[in-house]
């Protein structure tokens, strides 16, 4: 791991840090060179959908920086980014990923070199925690597809209006002239959080072909009479439906959705991973772990998820955070 | 606002449950304006949870919609949801109630019930309507025909984040909404707040709570209902898979000494057959076992149900045991039932498990009594006597529903009718005191006009507007015949608008109006009333349903979407253009009513009819009032029902607006509501008499049994036989007394339960116990159905040792005389498997009640229907138990079926009721929408006879001496039946016409060819008038 | 997405269904459906009338002769009538006009009787969904711009 060179998004408000990463190179303080800046106008700007997304396309680490609370140029933009980075934590955590990846830390326009000290640390701390598993020639494809559920979650107005309405709520007034005690909207936005994530999970499941709730609860490690208790849900919002009944189990399939509601990894990517794994599924004789390996190598053949250059040919970072920003941004 | 005593001329109704709203519609009809207070935020109570009732399996949401919506509707009816009484003063007659009115945060009147708020609000909260199966959110509607269909925010789960603001189109959500106190003067009260359910927690063994699979009644109940978490499915909750093989268990909660609930709560043995075979049909294969103490299937067509589910269903019936524990298989979530079987303990696997959970009293019952100041009984439901059972222990305070004690849906119908009755009499000088008369312009004639339609298309916020595209609906409806105007609004039956379509009719001389909007179902009668403000007949109104039936279930195709609304548009229009001024057909209303029966529920009638200002014409077969009654000398707990009697018989005879008519019977009766006229032949003289209503109270009589040596043997009697004797001889000389059940009832001649022989037996042994607690009493019975407070006598008497013995319909006791010439019962006890030998001195029997003998006669005079078994059969079993089809013709009593004296006295209030809505009223308007004859086309077939339910039609002789039929414009409902079947079509449907409906199926079909020339003339039209 | 596709569907046959609604059950399990946004196809048109009882065979015809591709005849569950035995009646007609259509070749399959209560907004649906799939199997009505079609 000693020779691990990690990619880290540096994602800098405007007013405070990127002022205060200038300050650092006229001062000439010396850090790490693993960081690519990416210059924003608030810490608030930055969707979370942007840092999953970040994520997807193999940065091993993000560092979000703002001015320190109270000194934003907007007033309250950080405090916003602060309840955003959290659910992001939220998140990355259920898909398997270490929150510590993504970092908020607030640098002020005269901090250069606490600037330097950031980049420093959290490089080494992304060091100790190894590569993005969804990175590189060998990408987990669980927790790639766990990620994109992520990324659906954060694009869905339930999860979305509680992160952005959180700060109003509870420090400021909501609309009864009450504040909401932090505790209870923690612990809301954790329900949430997890119910959408699960729900969204489910749907991938019952994607392809009908699932009964004991093998979404099989393949999700959840309970089923939460299973359950989602499907209800989600067939109160049009989103599955009972295909059959099998065997006395209702089976459940997602309902296809005109407007994309439910993105996953993309096409080409679900056409070979199931090809794949459908070329395997015949082979005679072969056990649970070369039946991995083959998959493992033949996998080495998928594409980069953004520049599509295959990823034995080496990609190079930069490249794709550019395609990256102009995709989101643009 | 008041009578001259001071009497205020409206009620309140606490409880928008079933009972409530009967009892709110039937003072409403009669001229009181009633407030209903429910602390529910929309009405509806426990009935509106249920998927199917027993024993008919009619959908309990399409018998209960009707109501909530002409509850919801009338004009003399106040909703104060999301209420609680606060407090209370003044005397009967003249009451000030204060209630507590919560904040919903929604305006009432704003909203028009959509749901977009609900379909964004991020809270995710678990329904209680659906028993936490289902999630709500926090801005919600109880269920979705609520009604009022207001929506409430529930501010325990609101954070606050004003989410549904930004997506109320309308503008009625309001979070400035606090808590008001609000003062109401009523002349009566009314409660009727229901039950609650029992916490079967409390009941550890069986594990509910703990054991996934474990549910209650009403849990089942929402997954058997349609809109319920599974959409019809019964899934284990542990693992969402169908079971297999599911077991109910019985008296959960009831008659339990242990959880404090020592009576039976009456419906829940009905209640779980119907589970049982409704569970069944939704789930191919599944086994339904019902482990329970005694099958108390007291009601009419109960017993005949419970044998259809064990013989034709195969539902298994394991009697007389209450489960012992439930345990669970840990591995698969599956139970084990324990329980004892002739002595034997035995072990059961099953994969789900229904606990049948008993009622309790309702929530904070205290509270509430505290404040009104009434009694309970120690079961903390509302106290009431044997004598009055409709009052509570405060004057001018009544009572119904499973408040007073649990009971099923047609008999807190009939009860909440007779609380009504004793409200409306208490007040009855101020009759229309408080309820306004809107006056409407006079009606424009637009006989012989062209027609000239209006076209109003709703955007309905979003609902319609944000998939449609409204304005070119519009202007579509402009190039459509006869269309004249056409214009979209964003919300059509907004009170701007209402006046912008009633301005327009008049300014544009639109003589026809069509609503492109929502459903005709809520919303006819709101336009209809901004046509009558404008001066045109309520029938030249057509709707065009685009948004149920439409916008909202073609969302993700609008362009089809719309063009399909063009042709709803289309249809409506076409229509419209043939719609005709309808009048009512009316009858002047004779202002007294016919009771025939002199029994408890006659003279009861008739006393109430006198006290609320009415005539009543009593007829009596025999020569003395009393009938079955006479016989009764005492009530379980001791009361003096002679005593009774004798004082009712005295206010019959002694009130002048009763006519009492002995030795009498109806001869003839013709006519129809209003005005029948009836001949009654009294002692022999022929009397004719005109009266508004009749109420059908002809009692029953005790069967004379052939079986168990009755007859034969003086030692023989019947229950009522031997109350007499221990009444008249005041001791009894006996060592033994065998007393044996169903003695005519619940064979195969007589399928029915006579429910109230189960009661008397235990009475009379509890009255030979208390004479001489040393005579040994066995009671030989089948089920115990001492449904109710009626159980705590039956514990009683068991305390005090009498013997209760089960056995089996096909091991009958056998009643013989031993060579010594005594009397010898050998019966095969059920419980112990052996068979006992017993040497009584009497024996007992508990004789069925039949129905009276002139029933069939009766039936045939006023066209009313009998059931198989010679009682009469009221028009729906479940909502309209003292009504017949026939309109002005009501039933209470033992003519109903047997029943005991305090259901009988409520049972003839209720008829009172019913009748009153109708006496109360000077002229009655018919439906508008009915059939025709036209007499020139009909043949005199009969065909339309044999058709119609409700004796609307009739074969008459023309001057001319030929046979034509002709439609009662009273009777006849508008169904249009009739008219399908006439050979000849002779008979016109109005508002369904022939040609209506066709001219829509035609222009389904057909786009309209668009006459130009016309529409230029419209275009001018318009430009010249603005 | 699904409007850019319309002219696609267009060219398919497209059925047009009228479906008769009796006023107290199914026509308030329409409207539930409404209700509960479920979808089902647009190619159904509801006629409400009071009662089943109340669809003349000659209603259903007359439709068929319009070129209907399929007739649809919805009411109370038996026994759940509001004027109480309406939905028997229908019941008897329909199947005395099945056997004509089948008589005079045009299929008494193209008409159906369906009972949907008023708390079956799911129901609902689903018969519409079915209903139509079925008709579009079944293809256009003979009838349809034939000389008395259109008409």
């Amino acid at each position: 791991m000693t020779d691990f060179n990690p990619h880290i998004v540096g994602f800098l408000c405007n007013w405070c840090s990127y002022a205060g990463a200038d300050l650092a190179g006229v001062s000439r303080i010396q850090y790490p060179t693993n960081i690519g800046v990416v210059r924003v106008m608030c810490s608030s700007s930055i969707d979370p959908v942007i840092l999953i997304e970040t994520m997807i396309r193999g940065a091993d680490g993000v560092l979000i920086a703002g001015c320190h609370p109270g000194d934003c140029h907007y007033d309250t933009g950080n405090l916003h980014a602060e309840r955003r980075v959290k659910i992001v934590h939220r998140l990355l955590d259920r898909c398997g990923l270490e929150p510590e990846r993504i970092r908020l830390e607030w640098v002020s326009a005269s901090e250069g070199s606490r600037f330097a000290e950031v980049v420093d640390n959290l490089v080494e701390e992304i060091r100790e925690l190894g590569p993005n598993p969804v990175a590189g020639d060998q990408p987990d494809l669980d927790i790639l597809e766990r990620l994109y559920v992520a990324r659906n979650v954060l694009g869905d107005f339930r999860l979305n209006l509680l992160v952005n309405k959180e700060h109003q709520i509870e420090d400021v007034s909501n609309v009864f002239g009450e504040t909401i005690p932090k505790e209870r909207m923690d612990e809301l936005l954790d329900t949430v959080a997890s119910e959408e994530f699960n729900r969204c999970n489910l749907l991938m499941l019952a994607r392809d072909s009908s699932i009964s709730v004991q093998q979404m609860a099989d393949r999700t490690g959840l309970p089923e009479e939460e299973v359950l208790d989602h499907t209800v849900v989600l067939v109160d919002r049009g989103l599955l439906k009972v295909d059959r009944v099998d065997d006395g189990s209702p089976l459940y399939l997602t309902i296809s959705q005109d407007r994309g509601r439910i993105s996953t990894l993309p096409a080409w990517a679900q056409v070979e991973k199931r090809s794949i794994e459908s070329s395997i599924r015949n082979l005679p004789d072969v056990d649970e772990t070369t039946k991995a390996w083959i998959v493992r190598e033949l996998l080495l053949t998928l594409r980069c998820h953004n520049c599509e250059r295959r990823r034995s040919d080496a990609c190079h970072f930069s490249v794709c955070i550019r395609g990256l920003m102009s995709g989101v941004v643009g | 606002m008041s009578d001259e005593e001071g009497k205020i001329g409206a009620v309140m109704v606490v409880g928008g449950g079933i009972a409530g709203m009967q009892a709110a519609l039937d003072l409403a009809d009669s001229g009181y304006l009633v407030y209903v207070v429910d602390s529910s935020p929309s009405i509806g109570g426990a009935m509106a949870q249920l998927d199917k009732t027993f024993p008919t399996h009619d959908c309990a949401m399409c018998i209960l919609s009707p109501k909530l919506v002409a509850t919801g509707r009338h004009q003399n009816v106040k909703l104060m949801m999301a209420s609680d009484i606060h407090a209370i003063e003044g005397k009967p007659g003249n009451f000030t109630v204060f209630v507590k009115r919560k904040a919903r945060y929604v305006d009432e009147t704003k909203c028009t019930g959509c749901g977009l708020c609900t379909l964004r609000c991020p809270i995710e909260v678990r329904d209680e309507y659906n028993k936490g199966l289902k999630l709500r959110k926090a801005i919600y509607l109880k269920y979705p025909q609520a009604v009022p269909p207001v929506h409430t925010i529930d501010r325990d789960h609101c954070i606050g984040c004003g989410v549904c603001e930004t997506q109320c189109e309308a503008g009625a959500i309001d979070f400035s909404g606090e808590e008001e106190l609000v003062k109401v003067d009523v002349g009566s009260v009314i409660l009727a707040p229901g039950f609650s359910e029992f916490d079967p927690r409390l009941k550890t063994e069986y594990g509910y709570g703990v054991f996934k699979n474990v549910l209650s009644s009403v849990e089942l109940e929402r997954m058997l209902s349609a809109t319920g978490p599974y959409r019809g499915m019964v899934l284990r909750p542990s693992d969402g898979k169908r079971p297999k093989r599911m077991a109910f268990i019985q008296c959960v909660g009831s008659r339990d000494v242990q959880v404090g609930n020592p009576y039976c709560s009456s419906v829940c043995c009905m209640f779980a057959v119907k589970e049982a075979l409704i569970a069944r049909e939704h789930t191919p294969g599944l086994e339904t076992h019902i482990f329970f103490m005694d099958m108390r299937a007291f009601g009419k067509e109960f017993d005949e149900y419970y044998a259809r589910a064990e013989e034709e269903h195969g539902i298994v019936f394991t009697r007389n045991t209450r489960v012992a524990r439930v345990s669970q298989n840990p591995e698969t979530n599956n139970l084990y039932l324990w329980y004892a079987e002739h002595g034997k303990m035995k072990r059961e696997e099953f994969d789900i498990v229904v606990l049948s959970i008993g009622f309790d009293s309702p929530k904070d019952v205290e509270k509430l009594t505290e404040k009104l100041g009434i009694k309970l009984n120690k079961h903390d439901f509302c106290q009431t006597d044997m004598f009055t059972p409709l009052d509570t222990s405060e004057p001018g305070i009544y009572v119904c529903g499973a408040f007073s004690s649990p009971k099923d849906i047609p008999d807190s119908v009939a009860q909440a009718s007779g609380a009504a009755c004793r409200a409306m009499s208490e007040i009855a000088g101020a009759r229309g005191a408080m309820v306004t008369v809107k006056e409407y312009p006079p009606e424009i004639d637009v006989s012989g006009q062209e027609p000239k339609v209006g076209v109003f298309v709703c955007h309905c916020g979003i609902n319609i507007g944000g998939v449609l595209d409204v304005p070119s609906l519009a202007e579509y409806a402009k190039t459509l015949p006869n269309v004249v105007h056409a214009e979209d609004n964003l919300y059509t039956c907004s009170q701007d608008t209402q006046q912008r379509i009633s301005e327009t009719i008049m300014e544009k001389g639109l003589n026809r109006v069509v609503v492109a909007s929502c459903t005709p179902r809520t919303h006819t009668t709101i336009f209809q009333n901004t046509l009558m403000e404008a001066g045109l007949n309520p029938h030249l109104f057509e709707m065009a349903n685009i948004r149920d039936q439409c916008s909202w279930v073609h969302m993700n195709v609008p362009k089809r979407a719309t063009k399909k609304a063009r042709t709803l548009i289309r249809m409506a229009v076409a229509k419209a253009s043939l719609l005709e001024q309808l009048k009512p057909a009316e009858v002047e209303v004779v202002k007294s009513a016919l009771v025939i029966g002199g029994g408890l529920s006659g003279m009861t009638a008739a006393v109430e009819l006198a006290r609320a200002g009415f005539d009543a014409h009593l007829v009596e077969k025999d020569s003395e009032l009393g009938g079955l009654l006479r016989r009764i000398h005492f009530g379980c707990s001791g009361e003096d029902v002679q005593g009774f009697l004798e004082r009712l018989v005295k206010q019959v005879e002694d009130d002048d607006r009763i006519r009492v008519y002995t030795s009498a019977e109806l001869k003839e009766v013709s006519g129809s509501v209003g005005d029948f006229a009836a001949v009654i032949d009294s002692d022999g003289e022929e009397i004719e008499t005109h009266q508004g209503v009749i109420i059908v109270a002809t009692g029953g009589e005790e069967y004379e049994p052939t079986e168990y040596l009755y007859g034969k043997d003086p030692r023989v009697m019947t229950q009522l036989e031997f109350e007499e004797k221990l009444v008249t001889e005041g001791e009894i000389d006996a060592k033994c007394i065998v007393m044996v059940h169903c003695v005519g009832s619940r064979t195969t001649e007589r399928p029915y339960c006579s429910r109230v022989c189960c009661t008397e037996s235990v009475k009379n042994a509890l009255r030979v116990k208390e004479m001489n607690p040393g005579i040994a009493v066995y009671s030989l019975f089948r089920d115990m159905r001492t449904y109710g407070f009626r159980e705590e006598f039956y514990r009683e008497a068991a305390e005090k040792g009498v013997v209760f013995i089960r056995f089996l319909e096909e091991n009958e006791p056998v009643v013989s005389i031993d060579d010594q010439g005594k009397l010898e019962v050998r019966v095969l006890d059920d419980i112990l498997q052996e068979e006992l030998l017993i040497n009584p001195d009497y024996v007992v029997l508990a004789a069925a009640t039949l129905p009276a003998r002139g029933n069939e006669e009766l039936a045939r005079m006023l066209k009313v229907p009998l059931n198989s078994h010679g009682f009469f059969l009221e028009a729906h079993m479940k909502l309209r138990p003292v009504d017949f089809a026939t309109d002005g013709i009501f039933l209470c009593g033992l003519a109903h079926l047997p029943k005991f004296f305090e259901e009988n006295v409520s049972q003839a209030c209720g008829a009172v009721s019913r009748a009153l809505s109708i006496l109360s009223q000077d002229t009655l308007e018919g439906e508008a929408t009915i059939a025709l004859v036209d007499e020139s086309m009909c043949r005199g077939c009969g065909v339309c006879v044999d058709t119609c339910e409700f004796g609307a039609p009739s074969l008459i002789m023309l001057e001319n001496g030929r046979q034509v039929s002709h439609i009662d414009g009273a009777l006849c409902k508008g169904c249009g039946s009739c008219s399908v079947s006439c050979c000849n079509k002779a008979i016109t449907m109005l508002n369904f016409r022939t040609d209506q409906v066709l001219s829509m199926v035609e222009s389904c079909f057909s786009e309209a060819k668009t006459p130009p020339a016309k529409r230029e003339a419209t275009v001018v039209e318009e430009v010249t008038e603005t | 997405m699904t409007e850019a596709m319309a002219p696609a569907i267009e060219e398919e046959f497209q059925p047009s269904i009228l479906v008769f609604c009796c006023n107290w059950c199914s026509y308030a399990g329409a409207d539930l459906a409404g209700v509960s946004r479920l979808q089902y196809p647009v190619n159904v048109k509801v006629l409400r009338v009071m009662c089943s009882g109340r669809v003349d065979p000659y209603f259903i015809l007359r439709a068929l002769e319009l070129g209907a591709d399929g007739v649809l005849i919805t009411g109370c569950e038996i026994g759940d009538c509001h004027y109480i035995s309406g939905n028997v009646k229908a019941k008897e007609r329909i199947e005395r006009l099945s056997k004509l259509l089948d008589q005079i070749g045009i299929g008494s399959d193209r008409i159906r009787l369906e009972w949907i209560a008023a708390s079956e907004g799911t129901k609902f649906a689903q018969v519409m969904e079915e209903f139509t799939d079925h008709i579009t199997n079944l293809g256009p009505n003979p009838l349809k711009g034939s000389e008395t079609g259109g008409g």
